[in-house]
């Protein structure tokens, strides 16, 4: 093998390599390195700017539509006066009602208000009082007609049908703001 | 550097000098000399731990042993050895462009130095003395000896700044001192203690004669040698220089120089003054102790960037100096310095923009988002999520239960129109729809003379709406009857609202029966 001689020049060169390898790590790791976990971070939080505001827009479109969808519907304390108010609309239509038994069920938000309806009335008596029902507000769901002729000799009972349905309608649990647009 | 060492290695001995630089001038701040024992036993010098190293020779161990007395182990020295082994010649040659100066006077000087070019460092000191006439002297020594030299000295642990002749140092010593006057031709006699003497004539800053001769220790035969060579060398230098005649000569070294002054004086009938150094500042120091250090003093002047008179000859090759620590520190500072300005470019030009970019981009989305909805920030990410999962469901709940709501007046009133005479319709069942998942057998009870309600628990195929219609109808004609059914199953099919309504609508079942003694056909028609 040579005798390979390691001068002082050499020793002081390699000094002088090794101090600049130090100190392009040490300039790198505190100098370059921090703008790649910085430009990371701001990658990210470009993205999630990106996000954050399509998830704002979504959220006030849905929020704008969770309003209209229940600008009809009526709050929880509604719930007396609108029962109320069917059997009132039965009178008015001739519904000869028999019983009127109102159940309210928790479904998510809101609460199921479902009337149960049986009496008496007329083929048209009944199409008048859906056709009311219908276009009533709060929106009502009409479900389970049941329209049965009633057999008798009398006059009274001639043209008469029993009926039986159900009405729904969801009731808003909180009071809602109403804007006076 | 406030501190130099120099270290002269001698045939017989090594003498070691550290100076410092004061505002009165140079001042020795130790010296030590120590002899070398030729026969004496190598010694292994132990390190912090303990451990030994390669065994010391004679010369390292003299060296070792003067720097510890001096306590400089490990510094930087400046050394010198025996003026017996280094070759100095002077010679004319055209003066030559400074760019080929190097390498011609090197081959030039190969005629004059003893030593093989390929085997010896050399380094010179030119000056033009005449029109196109420079006047070299070169200085050479062996690799070999030089390889030796330097071993011995880092094997004592010293760092070699430079190695140099010993006329160098001399020079520098007495100009330090301020004891050259403006005299234009000097001679330096350095003795030393293995009797060689080593004269030095130069003129102008030029070394023209530099050579040695050997005392026996006669102290007659001596004298009349010492007179015989030193006046040789004096006429030798008279015809290099052309005339020039020497005036003073300065006397070092070791020996009772005061009576070699006197009695070369006389011998030379008082034409040449003949002086030794004086140094004012150093009373206490014996002037023979102080005269047989001077080559080192001269050596540690030059770390103290004192120069010589006879020039700064550096016989330490390029590559095997060490450089000064002051100038790598400087070389590293402006390493640094330079990393760091070309990363901060780096960073300011390349790295920074991208950043500013990404925050701007991240600004220019966000900015006008927040002025127009300062709540868009006060939410997480997560809230905002929950938020939406939470109104999807409200709103398809809603959504869902406003699609399923069915038009019952509508359906009854298509039933009600064109039903025909003959029939006789006793229930009409409209089931499912309106979003309820309940049937209504299951919440309420049937009516009476209802027979519809089997077929309630039955999912039909548009969304769960079941039609049931039950009746009779009489024409005297089980066949006529039968018509008259089918023929309206048929007309409520392809009503347009009972089409959307229900899929499929079928007449399920009919029968004959009897009521009141009229034979009449009930029916069953299912629309699913």
């Amino acid at each position: 093998m040579a005798n390979i001689q390691i001068r002082e020049q050499h020793k002081e060169l390699a000094i002088k390599i090794a101090v600049g390898v130090g100190l392009c790590a040490v300039f790198f790791h505190f100098l370059i390195s921090p703008v790649f976990s910085r430009s990371v971070f701001l990658r990210q939080q470009l993205r999630e700017s990106h996000e954050r505001l399509e998830l704002f827009k979504e959220v006030g479109r849905l929020k704008d539509e969770l309003q209209v969808t229940e600008q009809p519907f009526a709050g929880l304390t509604a719930r007396s006066s609108l029962v109320g108010k069917i059997s009132d609309i039965a009178s008015k239509n001739k519904i000869d009602v028999q019983a009127i038994t109102p159940k309210t069920i928790p479904e998510g938000e809101y609460v199921k208000l479902r009337i149960e309806i049986t009496g008496q009335a007329s083929y048209f008596s009944m199409i008048q009082f859906f056709k009311v029902m219908e276009a009533l507000e709060p929106p009502m769901s009409i479900g389970d007609v049941s329209l049965s002729r009633q057999f008798g000799t009398g006059k009274k009972t001639k043209g008469i049908l029993k009926v039986q349905f159900y009405l729904e309608t969801y009731l808003l649990k909180q009071a809602r703001g109403r804007s006076n647009a | 550097m406030s501190k130099g060492v120099g270290v002269y290695i001698g045939r017989n001995e090594v003498i070691a000098v550290s100076a410092v630089r004061t505002a009165a001038g140079p001042q020795i701040k130790a010296f030590a000399s120590e002899p070398i024992q030729a026969g004496a036993p190598e010694e292994s010098p132990e390190d912090a731990g303990g451990s030994k190293h390669k065994p010391l020779n004679p010369e390292a161990l003299a060296i070792r042993k003067v720097l510890e007395k001096i306590h400089e182990q490990g510094s930087f020295v400046t050394a010198a050895v025996s003026p017996s082994l280094v070759a100095t010649r002077h010679f004319v040659m055209p003066a030559i462009p400074k760019k080929d100066e190097s390498r011609a006077i090197l081959n030039e000087a190969t005629r004059y130095i003893p030593f093989k070019l390929s085997d010896s460092i050399m380094d010179y000191n030119a000056r033009v003395t005449l029109k196109n006439v420079s006047s070299v002297t070169v200085t050479a020594i062996r690799q070999e000896v030089l390889q030796t030299s330097l071993d011995d000295l880092r094997a004592a642990s010293a760092k070699v700044l430079m190695i140099e002749p010993v006329y160098c140092a001399v020079g520098r010593a007495f100009s330090a001192i301020r004891m050259l006057t403006t005299v234009k031709t000097q001679g330096f006699v350095v003795l030393q203690s293995d009797g060689n003497v080593h004269v030095t004539f130069a003129s102008n800053g030029i070394v023209y004669l530099s050579r040695d001769f050997l005392l026996s220790w006669n102290s007659d035969e001596d004298k009349s040698r010492f007179t015989d060579e030193l006046r040789a060398s004096i006429d030798y230098f008279f015809k290099l220089t052309g005339g020039e005649v020497l005036t003073q000569i300065f006397l070092a070294g070791a020996g009772d120089l005061k009576l070699w002054a006197e009695h070369l004086e006389n011998a030379f009938n008082y034409t040449i003054r003949f002086d030794s150094a004086s140094f004012p500042d150093e009373k206490n120091i014996p002037p023979e102790v102080l005269h047989s250090a001077l080559v080192a003093f001269g050596l540690a002047l030059r770390s103290l960037n004192y120069p010589s008179p006879l020039g700064d000859i550096k016989l330490l090759p390029k590559e095997d100096r060490k450089s000064e620590p002051v100038k790598i520190m400087t070389f590293l500072a402006v390493e640094c310095a330079i990393l760091a300005i070309l990363f901060a470019l780096a960073r300011l030009v390349i790295f920074q923009p991208i950043l500013t970019n990404l925050k701007n981009e991240n600004a220019a989305i966000l900015g006008p988002a927040v002025l127009e909805n300062p709540s868009l920030m006060s939410q997480s990410m997560q809230e905002l999520r929950t938020e939406k999962d939470a109104l999807n469901p409200r709103i398809e709940q809603l959504g869902a239960f406003l699609q399923t709501k069915e038009s019952p007046s509508a359906l009854l009133s298509v039933l009600g129109q064109g039903l025909p005479l003959s029939i006789a319709l006793d229930q009409i069942s409209l089931g499912g729809g309106g979003g309820s998942e309940a049937s209504p057998a299951e919440s309420m009870p049937p009516p009476e003379g209802s027979v519809s309600s089997g077929r309630k628990g039955k999912k039909s195929k548009k969304g769960g709406k079941q039609l049931t219609l039950k009746g009779v109808c009489y024409l005297g004609s089980a066949e006529k009857e039968t018509n008259v059914v089918s023929g309206w199953v048929q007309t409520l099919a392809s009503r347009k609202i009972l089409s959307d309504y229900y899929s499929e609508i079928k007449l399920e079942d009919v029968s004959r029966e009897k009521i009141r003694e009229r034979s009449m056909t009930r029916f069953s028609i299912v629309g699913d």
